[in-house]
């Protein structure tokens, strides 16, 4: 079912500050559109306001993916697929093209975003999993210039961020030089279903962070110094945050939690 | 000849093309669109529906709510008389009136004149809803003071199903408690998911008072019959084409509730309009099965041979609609003991309404929850007394000598050699042999176990007093040319069943195949039938068409034969031909010739004119009249399978994984072995996917978990298992050349053979698994219980 109404708005700009006049002119029942594979399906059963869509397909450049000054930028409309691809990206942060390529299915991850992914902000995402063990930084843009900020401040809650009205997500970036070693293993009931739990490890000269997404409204990310370490802390976000549903509730989840972080651990050092 | 041959679907081309027409694809010129408003609600009183800003859109047609079907004089009321028990039964409203029993019950109904206009039309509709107290469970809704979900009724309990064979009582009464295992078993709801949504598309021409409906329904006929019965019409001024059909499973047995609005707004603006539901309107309110639960108590001797065996079952049948699905739950307590001789039984089904959705037919239809107590129940008994679960079948198992065999519930079994499928698929499987390779994984780290189902799966399901009374008939004509065309009551949900009648129809006449095309599912061309149910297109719709094609063979022949000039039964039909002895011949296209332009000639002396003949065909062991025989059966032909697979389970995720999963089925005489195959690979994979991922979950309060298929995780292709088939061929002594139905036949063993492999696995920790979905969750819950 079309989730527009008659009288809906659609605007494509080309250009950024096209978008923010947009987003500004519509006011807040504007509604950014990026790859709409977390958009649409919410559209169509009538959850949130569908008036007036701003759409982000259509400017230029905004896709791309660059290595510059030791970072790795990825535009905010790369869909999964691109980075799955990416040269890039599988140089720099292979986890992160791993992590891309299991989205979904073929036809989610052609659409879908990283932009839109980050945005969204849902628990147990792939990238914001992987984005979070790789600590990367958000960049995001608005009529008042750019900002940055930390994915772990960025993401506030379960599909919750700090993004105001008028903001876009242009870009993530990463560190560009390869990590030592890491890990990415998702956790889900059939294909094309969302992740139940997403895990990540990078580990780069000393230092290992670990990430586990789906038994915490956002991902629990750890500075790891012993597997134990790891546990108790991932167990201890558990019992203070519990996420669950029907179909995995929290105790399940936050074993589950335990049972990826060993796991993951374990793949990334091996 | 072409039965038993494999021969190729005849619709596999067109669908795997993507060529066919569905009820989308059917667009009359003007047509406008209907879309449902539904309660968000499970229990509420309706205080008032203000359609006014809906109604003042300009693009609106039409608004219809549950007082505006009701003084129109639509609303259905009970009809049909059931052999053994009394439901309690209720006028049903299309549109709810008064009150909302479940999340998803149609409200109102808007027609505009697209989607997008019919979407903003449901918004701008307002409702003013007093929420009542609610019911999300059948054992909540059996609480003393619950709150009642038909106000007329006393209670929550709908139907009272008891029957009883023997004295349980006594015998478990005189057993020795160690020798007496009680519990409780419990089958969770799942829904049919077709592809293919359901929906309708119907235009009314007021000058010919003349109603035409294209349904993606699987009985057109019946379709017809019950909307002439909801709107008040002749039944000849009703048409029901059914176009392609994505997929059904018992899902689109009519009537649903938006069948009706949809054709009532059609006669109302003499307009085409159209339903297509959309899938979250189908998760919670397109029709559910199985939800059953079952507390049990079984005594048995010392060698696993079961002596009495009493089952308490609860169905939790959901809020009551035009959906004739609650009555899976009879064949569910009908079919205990089933496959096993148990001579003092008990069984009380009781059917409890509640605030979840309504059921709705789905392949298994009931056999499958009767199958997974059964052995669930089996296992355990021969964990108790230490014996292997195949040996414990096997001393319990009805032996081919006792059929016809009269059920506790009076139903009779046809014939059988269950036997026979468990050593076949024991081989399969590799069962001897599999403790080694057990132990060898186990000391590798991995668990591996191997678990054995049986199920039983009675088809044909003929209902006294009903629509779905189980007859088909069949035309078969032969054209002046000798083209051969079958017209069938029976239609395809997409399996190719038309194949199959093909196939009985050229073997018959003598005909090439590829000469006989077979046209369904159009209730002004083809002769009244039931439809596509409880797997009887070949049992009733291929016997029927059958006996058609045999009074065509004889005109035949008699024609062929004068033109030959030798006597009819010197004859042969073959390659559409007829052959004398001599090996002179005269093709069909030549007789049917004569036939059609020289009815006054020599060659049809004595010979009525005209190549068309309809018969319908009647299944002799079906009986329903106890009155006179003291019988009541309404299951001709009962086809059976053992099923058996090797699982991994990861212990710290609780993730089964199948390894391999073997069936050897017995559906008596195989028309088309390719078909039969089709169908056990979809059924089995439907039984795999109800036992491992998928299930319909609602809170205490009846509000449903699943809107998406984001929740309800169907299995892909990620989780399809390589099966492997074995055959057997019991013929039943009651159809046509042995035949049995194979349509529903590999959906219920899955389940009971994974959870016996799942527990074999983990056969240390003595985990015992009493709930189907076998969830992650629920495999790891069970492990940390038994820890
Ligand atoms: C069948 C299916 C399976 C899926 N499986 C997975 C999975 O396994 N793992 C997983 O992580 N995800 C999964 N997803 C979600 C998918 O990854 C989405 O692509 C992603 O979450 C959103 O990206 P998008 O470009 O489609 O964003 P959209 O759907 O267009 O937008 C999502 C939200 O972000 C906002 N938004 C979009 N772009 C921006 C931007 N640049 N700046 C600010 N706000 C923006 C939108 O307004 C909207 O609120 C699945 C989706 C589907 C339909």
């Amino acid at each position: 079912m079309s989730p527009l109404t008659a009288e809906a708005v659609f605007v494509a700009p080309r250009t950024l500050p096209e978008v923010y006049t947009a987003l500004e002119a519509l006011g807040p029942a504007a509604t950014l559109l990026s790859g709409g594979m977390s958009l649409m399906p919410m559209l169509n059963r009538g959850i949130g306001p569908r008036d007036a869509i701003v759409s982000l397909g259509r400017v230029d450049g905004l896709a791309e993916v660059t290595l510059r000054g030791g970072r790795l930028s990825i535009g905010a409309t790369a869909t999964h697929t691109a980075i799955a691809r990416h040269p890039l990206v599988a140089r720099s942060a292979g986890v992160l093209a791993t992590a891309a390529g299991g989205i979904g299915d073929l036809q989610v991850r052609n659409r879908g975003t990283i932009g839109g992914a980050v945005a969204h902000g849902n628990a147990g995402a792939d990238y914001l999993t992987v984005l979070s063990a790789l600590e990367a930084t958000v960049v995001i843009g608005g009529s008042a210039g750019e900002r940055r900020a930390a994915l772990g401040d960025f993401v506030l809650g379960l599909r919750s961020t700090d993004l105001r009205h008028g903001e876009v997500v242009t870009a993530v970036e990463v560190d560009g030089s390869a990590p030592d070693a890491a890990a990415f293993l998702r956790y889900h009931r059939v294909q094309g279903a969302a992740p139940t739990i997403t895990a990540a490890a990078v580990i780069r000269d000393d230092r290992t962070v670990l990430a586990i997404g789906g038994a915490t409204p956002t991902p629990t990310v750890v500075r790891v110094s012993s597997v134990e370490q790891a546990l108790a802390a991932v167990d201890a976000a558990c019992a203070a945050n519990p996420l669950g549903d029907a179909h995995n509730p929290p105790d399940y989840r936050r074993a589950m939690a335990a049972v990826h972080t060993r796991r993951v651990l374990e793949e990334a050092a091996a | 000849m072409y039965i038993g041959e494999r021969v190729e679907g005849r619709n596999n081309r067109l669908v795997v093309a993507g060529a066919g027409t569905y009820v989308d694809d059917v667009r009359p010129e003007g047509c406008l669109v209907l879309a449902i408003l539904r309660s968000p609600h499970p229990h509420a009183r309706i205080r008032r529906i203000d359609v006014t800003a809906a109604e003042g859109r300009d693009d609106v047609e039409l608004v219809l709510t549950g007082e505006s079907l009701l003084a129109a004089g639509i609303a259905i009321p009970p009809s049909g008389s059931y052999a053994n028990f009394t439901p309690r039964m209720t006028v049903k409203h299309p549109l709810a009136v008064g009150k909302v029993r479940y999340v998803g019950e149609p409200v109102a109904a808007v027609v505009a004149h697209d989607l997008v206009g019919a979407r903003a039309a449901l918004d701008a509709l307002m409702v003013d809803y007093e929420v009542l107290p609610s019911v999300g469970n059948a054992l909540l809704a059996l609480e003393p003071g619950a709150p009642r979900v038909e106000d007329e009724w006393p209670d929550n309990v709908m139907v009272e199903y008891p029957f009883e064979k023997g004295d349980p009582a006594a015998v478990l009464g005189a057993t020795e408690p160690s020798r007496i295992r009680r519990g409780t078993l419990v089958c969770n709801r799942i829904a049919s998911t077709p592809l293919e949504g359901r929906g309708l598309v119907a235009d009314y021409d007021p000058h010919r008072r003349y109603l035409t409906c294209w349904a993606s329904t699987q009985s057109p006929h019946i379709l017809r019959t019950l909307l002439a019965g909801a709107l008040d019409l002749p039944d000849s001024s009703i048409r029901v084409i059914q176009p392609n059909v994505g997929g059904a499973f018992g899902g689109k047995i009519p009537m649903f509730p938006e069948d009706i609005v949809t054709a009532h707004a059609a006669i109302v603006l003499k307009r085409p309009v159209k339903w297509i539901e959309q899938r979250h309107e189908y998760l919670p309110a397109g029709g559910h099965s199985r939800d059953v639960r079952c507390d049990y108590e079984v005594a048995f001797a010392a060698d696993g041979r079961i002596t009495a065996l009493t089952t308490e079952l609860i169905a939790d049948i959901g809020a009551q609609s035009t959906f004739l699905g609650w009555l899976m739950a009879i064949v569910s307590a009908g079919c205990i003991p089933g496959s096993y001789k148990v001579d003092d039984v008990r069984v009380r089904l009781r059917c409890v309404v509640s605030n979840r959705g309504p059921w709705q037919a789905y392949r298994g239809y009931g056999k499958e929850v009767s199958a997974f107590f059964l052995e669930r129940i089996l296992d355990e008994v021969a964990d108790a007394v230490g014996r292997p679960r195949d040996e414990v079948r096997e001393r319990n198992f009805l032996t081919p000598d006792v059929f016809p065999y009269e059920q506790p519930s009076g139903w009779i079994t046809d014939s059988g050699d269950y036997s026979g499928t468990l050593a076949k698929v024991k081989d399969l499987i590799g069962w001897e042999g599999f403790a080694a390779r057990k132990a060898a994984a186990r000391a590798g780290g991995r668990r591996l176990g191997i678990g054995i189902g049986h199920e039983l799966t009675p088809e044909g399901s003929s209902r006294p007093d009903s629509l779905l009374s189980g007859t088909d008939s069949a035309t078969v004509k032969m054209s002046p040319h000798g083209d051969v065309t079958v017209l069938t009551g029976v239609t395809s949900p997409g399996t190719g069943n038309e194949t199959g009648i093909a196939q009985i129809v050229a073997d018959c006449l003598g005909a090439s195949l590829d000469r006989v095309r077979v046209v369904q599912g159009d209730t002004e061309l083809c002769p009244h039938g039931n439809g596509n149910y409880s797997s009887r297109s070949l049992t009733f719709g291929g016997s029927s068409a059958h006996l058609a094609a045999l009074v065509v063979h004889d005109k035949i022949r008699r024609v062929g034969a004068s033109m030959l000039d030798v006597a009819p039964g010197e004859v042969r039909l073959d390659g559409h031909r007829v052959i004398a002895p001599s090996g002179a011949e005269v093709g069909f296209g030549a007789v049917a010739a004569t036939i059609y332009r020289s009815p006054h000639a020599r060659h049809m002396e004595g010979v009525e004119p005209g190549l068309e003949v309809t018969r319908t065909f009647k299944m002799d062991n079906v009986h329903h009249q106890p009155e006179k025989d003291g019988r009541y059966n309404q299951y001709p032909t009962w086809s059976f399978s053992t099923a058996a697979c090797i699982v991994e389970v990861d212990e710290e995720t609780g993730v089964v994984r199948i390894e391999k999963f073997a069936l050897v089925h017995d559906s008596g005489m195989v028309v088309n072995p390719l078909l039969a195959e089709a169908q056990l690979h979809g059924a089995i994979t439907q039984g795999i996917g109800a036992s491992l991922y998928e299930e319909i979950r609602y809170d205490d309060a009846g509000l449903p978990q699943n809107l998406t298929l984001r929740e309800y995780t169907l299995p892909g292709m990620r989780e399809s298992v390589d099966i492997v088939l074995g055959h057997q061929s019991t013929p039943s002594p009651f159809t046509m050349m042995g035949m049995k139905g194979v349509g529903e036949s590999g959906i219920s063993a899955p389940a009971p053979a994974i959870a016996s492999a799942i527990e074999d696995a983990l056969s240390d920790l003595g985990v015992r698994l009493t709930e189907v979905p076998f969830t992650p969750a629920r495999v790891w819950a069970a492990i940390q219980e038994a820890r």
